[in-house]
């Protein structure tokens, strides 16, 4: 410990330090809201943070040599996170946890400390880093404007692109069917996607007797399961017919059915 | 000297940046120069972006279009048009003397950038490319059980190779994202980085950032970089430590960096991909050789040791978690080497699609293309050779050369146009750098407009060629229309629903389904699916349907009404196919499969039907 505090005071800039402390910092703190269930607010941007960036720029400091070029050891911060994170995740199987948020957040820590003493121990003095550069004011202003009205054409894209495609799976307008076997109680969904709530009419049959009918009002995206209660199969045969009926289709709308297997419906 | 005067000498246009160095540093020429981009036009790096995100705008309004089944051909103009301006301000923002260092950064990271937002668009709801479900199945495993290398039916090499997915898996479960949208964020950064590492490679190489920028560029032209190399799929972050090898390698090479580095790209490489960490091993043979041949013999011992350490480390994975990944490999490859030892036994072929043959200016312009890029990459090597620049770097651009042989790979083994983007993944990485050299020598800054014109030309149209001879192919380029068999039109609301709905089978049951519910099903769901099962829609007569049922033990038969109205694009309806379908599928094999008094109905949407065939067998 006193041979890596030596080496963090001797070895680099005040900056440097308030740097990776401040790194460490920021990275246990979304440890632990993730192991206390923060908010989606708090969780979401840590969560970026903790996996694409804060172990990679950390290890970044201790491997990557300071006359790297700025953009590189950007590259090298995001390249060495994602990494770092499926070598975790080769780790953390060998736990009987697995991967899960705990374990993941648990590991992060460790990736974190153990890149701060890296980084404190291995790398040499900084005395060859990039020249550093200060744009003028006007390229700054420049620069901003442009990326805003880049920003301004990718928000375009993204919403043209997900409406389009919202409307395109909704012009599909269709309801599905489906049935479940279970000996007295088979268990029918329905799934509607027409685009607009519709009212049903739920009928089952066996032979030619109605055993279960009932009215069901489907939402539009809405999935609806219904329990069916219909008697146990005669003589262990038969066969239970269940039939979606709309308004304005004279035929059943949609149609399954199941058979009797060793004297229930299953 | 000291540093302001050497900011002061560095010429006008340089300085208009207004630089402050801080510090009593003394620099080389050459920091200031290319932290400056002396030389270049300094101009806000930012403003060569907008033309990029233009592009991308308009190509999303070309899917709008599609979508809303606007005219094809409006679509497809405003498709081109974004094209050409994504790639034609690049290319000549990146092949002029007077850009800056930051503008040919921003300039490639957009353009990837670009590539990675129009995947994006093309299927902004949901992964819908057949690979994507399968690695899809692979995360959903390591979400259900928290532990890797769960078996997969459906791609059995995927678990072996979890990288993609543990870090998806890490994002999902750390932020709470869901699937989708952490896996397209983890496609994108690491796609965006690829050419920065690539420009930082052969920077390390040439020391020059204009070459090394057009060569980044030219890279992205790659056939399958555009779209595949972005999806969900276990190559897309591979290929970002395949490029960090490549820088890493070089600074090897220059005794830059410690040779132990070298292991650092190729763990995540290893645990994400095997072809392009095969791929990755041959580039470090490939250094071996430049070094021996350089004359570097030392450097080339210790090089090739550390190379025969990798290869060891990868083969032991391999061999421990995934040795069905040999034969998964050997398969194409010993039909490769087969047919170029017997070339009479098969022919090329292009994709047969029953939607019928590409846009003739499509085939043109892939073949002008090829032509262009081995001319440009054979006389940059040659210009590499006598310009002196250096042993390494000469010999490095002779392994351009290799397109030659992708050239004749394409024509001359059967499914060649396939195989040979997938090299071109990889290989391209090589052909660049020359090709590159050459078009930037043809640029002719100060005068003759003409072969500036000629170098922004034949760039364009290497990056068109790109384009066509990539994904998706012409017939699905714009989205919007539904195909039976197709890859992403294939994948309708209604397959994603079937493919949700089985998610509730018991593990290992086994299914027929057509080609698309198949992909949602394998991907959402445990279930198994059969690769012989196409047999039943053969069957003549209900005796012979069900006894092909219970030959494969199907557990599920999938029919779809629209087999009878549309031929499937491929010309097969079912995985593994036996049959070539040129006319829709008669009504009477869905009939038989519906009479069938052992098989219940369990799923009916009004076109997709499942039937439980369980009772076929079981009693």
């Amino acid at each position: 410990m006193e041979q890596l505090t030596r080496s963090l005071v001797n070895r680099r800039t005040r900056a440097e330090l308030f740097r990776l402390i401040a790194a460490v910092l920021v990275g246990l703190g979304v440890v632990v809201a993730l192991l206390a269930r923060a908010p989606g607010v708090v969780v979401l941007p840590g969560g970026l943070l903790l996996i694409l960036w804060l172990p990679g720029w950390i290890w970044t400091q201790a491997v990557v040599p300071a006359a790297d070029a700025p953009l590189a050891r950007v590259g090298y911060a995001v390249s060495t996170s994602v990494g770092l994170t499926m070598v975790l995740g080769v780790l953390l199987d060998a736990l009987p946890a697995g991967l899960t948020r705990a374990d993941w957040a648990g590991g992060e820590a460790v990736l974190l400390f153990a890149g701060f003493v890296a980084a404190g121990l291995r790398r040499p003095a900084a005395d060859r880093a990039s020249p550093s550069v200060r744009p003028a004011i006007r390229s700054v202003v420049a620069n901003a404007a442009a990326l805003t009205v880049v920003a301004a054409l990718i928000a375009g894209a993204v919403l043209i692109s997900i409406s389009s495609q919202r409307r395109l799976n909704a012009s599909q307008h269709f309801t599905a069917l489906t049935i479940a076997p279970d000996n007295r109680h088979p268990l029918v969904t329905i799934d509607n996607h027409e685009g607009t709530g519709v009212a049903y009419r739920l009928t089952a049959t066996i032979g030619h007797t109605v055993v279960f009918s009932v009215p069901v009002d489907v939402r539009s995206g809405q999935t609806v399961p219904v329990r069916l209660s219909v008697p146990s199969p005669r003589r262990g045969e038969g066969l239970l017919v269940v039939d979606l009926d709309r308004a304005g289709h004279r035929a059943p709308y949609r149609r399954v059915w199941l058979h009797a297997r060793l004297g229930e419906w299953r | 000297m000291t540093v302001a005067d050497q900011v002061s000498s560095v010429p006008r246009t340089a300085r208009r940046l207004q630089v402050r160095v801080v510090g009593r540093q003394r620099w080389s020429d050459a920091d200031v120069q290319q932290r400056t981009g002396a030389g270049a036009r300094a101009r806000p790096w930012a403003i060569a972006v907008i033309p990029i995100a233009l592009g991308g705008l308009l190509i999303a309004f070309g899917y709008a279009a599609g979508r809303a089944h606007a005219p094809n051909a409006e679509a497809q103009a405003l498709y081109w048009a974004g094209q050409g301006l994504i790639w034609l301000p690049s290319i000549a923002t990146l092949l002029s003397t007077r850009t800056d260092n930051a503008t040919r950064i921003a300039v490639i990271t957009a353009v990837a950038g670009a590539q990675a937002l129009l995947t994006w668009a093309y299927s902004p709801d949901q992964f819908r490319f057949t690979d994507e479900f399968q690695h899809i199945r692979t995360l959903s495993d390591i979400l259900r059980t928290h532990h890797l290398f769960t078996p997969n039916s459906f791609l059995p090499v995927s678990p072996a190779f979890p990288g993609l997915e543990i870090v998806t898996a890490a994002l999902m479960q750390t932020t709470g994202l869901p699937l989708f949208t952490a896996g397209v964020i983890v496609d994108s950064v690491t796609h965006v980085l690829l050419p920065l590492f690539v420009f930082l490679g052969f920077r390390e190489l040439t020391a020059n950032a204009r070459t090394s920028s057009v060569a980044a560029l030219l890279y992205l032209t790659a056939p399958h970089l555009g779209y595949l190399e972005v999806l969900f799929i276990y190559s897309t972050p591979a290929l970002l430590y395949y490029a960090i090898a490549l820088r890493t390698t070089v600074r090897v090479a220059r005794s830059r960096s410690p040779m132990w580095t070298l292991i650092l790209p190729f763990v995540p490489m290893t645990l994400s991909h095997h072809l392009t960490t095969l791929a990755g091993l041959v580039m470090l043979i490939a250094m071996v050789v430049v070094l021996a041949l350089a004359g570097r013999g030392r450097q080339a011992r210790r090089l090739g040791l550390m190379t025969a350490g990798i290869a060891a480390g990868v083969i032991a994975w391999i061999l421990i978690l995934a040795p069905e990944t040999f034969a998964y490999l050997a398969a194409p490859a010993t039909a490769a080497v087969q047919s170029l030892l017997h070339p009479g036994a098969g022919a090329a072929t292009t994709a047969v699609t029953t939607v019928g043959a590409a846009p003739r200016w499509e085939t043109l312009t892939a073949v002008v293309a090829a032509l262009l890029l081995l001319g440009a990459s054979t006389l940059g090597a040659v210009i590499t050779w006598w310009s002196h620049a250096g042993r390494v770097s000469s010999l490095v651009a002779l392994l351009g050369l290799v397109y030659p042989a992708v050239l004749v790979g394409r024509t001359v083994i059967p499914g060649g146009p396939t195989l040979a983007a997938r090299v071109l993944t990889y290989a391209m990485l090589f052909i660049a750098y020359p090709a590159a050299v050459a078009l930037t020598t043809l640029w002719d800054q100060r005068r003759r407009p003409f072969r500036r014109r000629l170098a922004w030309a034949i760039t364009g149209v290497l990056a068109v060629g790109g384009i066509v001879t990539g994904l998706p192919p012409w017939y699905e380029r714009i989205p919007g229309v539904y195909h039976v068999a197709g890859f992403e039109s294939g994948i309708d609301e209604r397959a994603i629903n079937v493919g949700h709905w089985a998610a509730s089978w018991r593990p290992g049951a086994r299914v027929v389904c057509g080609v698309s519910v198949c992909d949602t099903i394998g991907g959402y769901s445990r279930a198994t699916i059969s690769t012989a099962g196409s047999q039943i829609f053969y069957a003549g007569t209900e005796r012979s349907l069900n006894s092909a049922i219970a030959d494969q033990v199907l557990n599920y038969v999938e029919t779809d009404v629209r087999w009878t109205r549309q031929v499937p694009l491929s010309g097969s309806y079912w995985t593994s196919d036996t049959a070539n379908h040129t006319h829709p599928l008669p009504a009477a094999v869905l009939t038989r499969v519906n009479r069938d008094p052992y098989a219940d109905l369990v799923y009916d949407d009004g076109l997709i039907r499942v039937y439980n065939t369980t009772l076929v067998w079981s009693n």
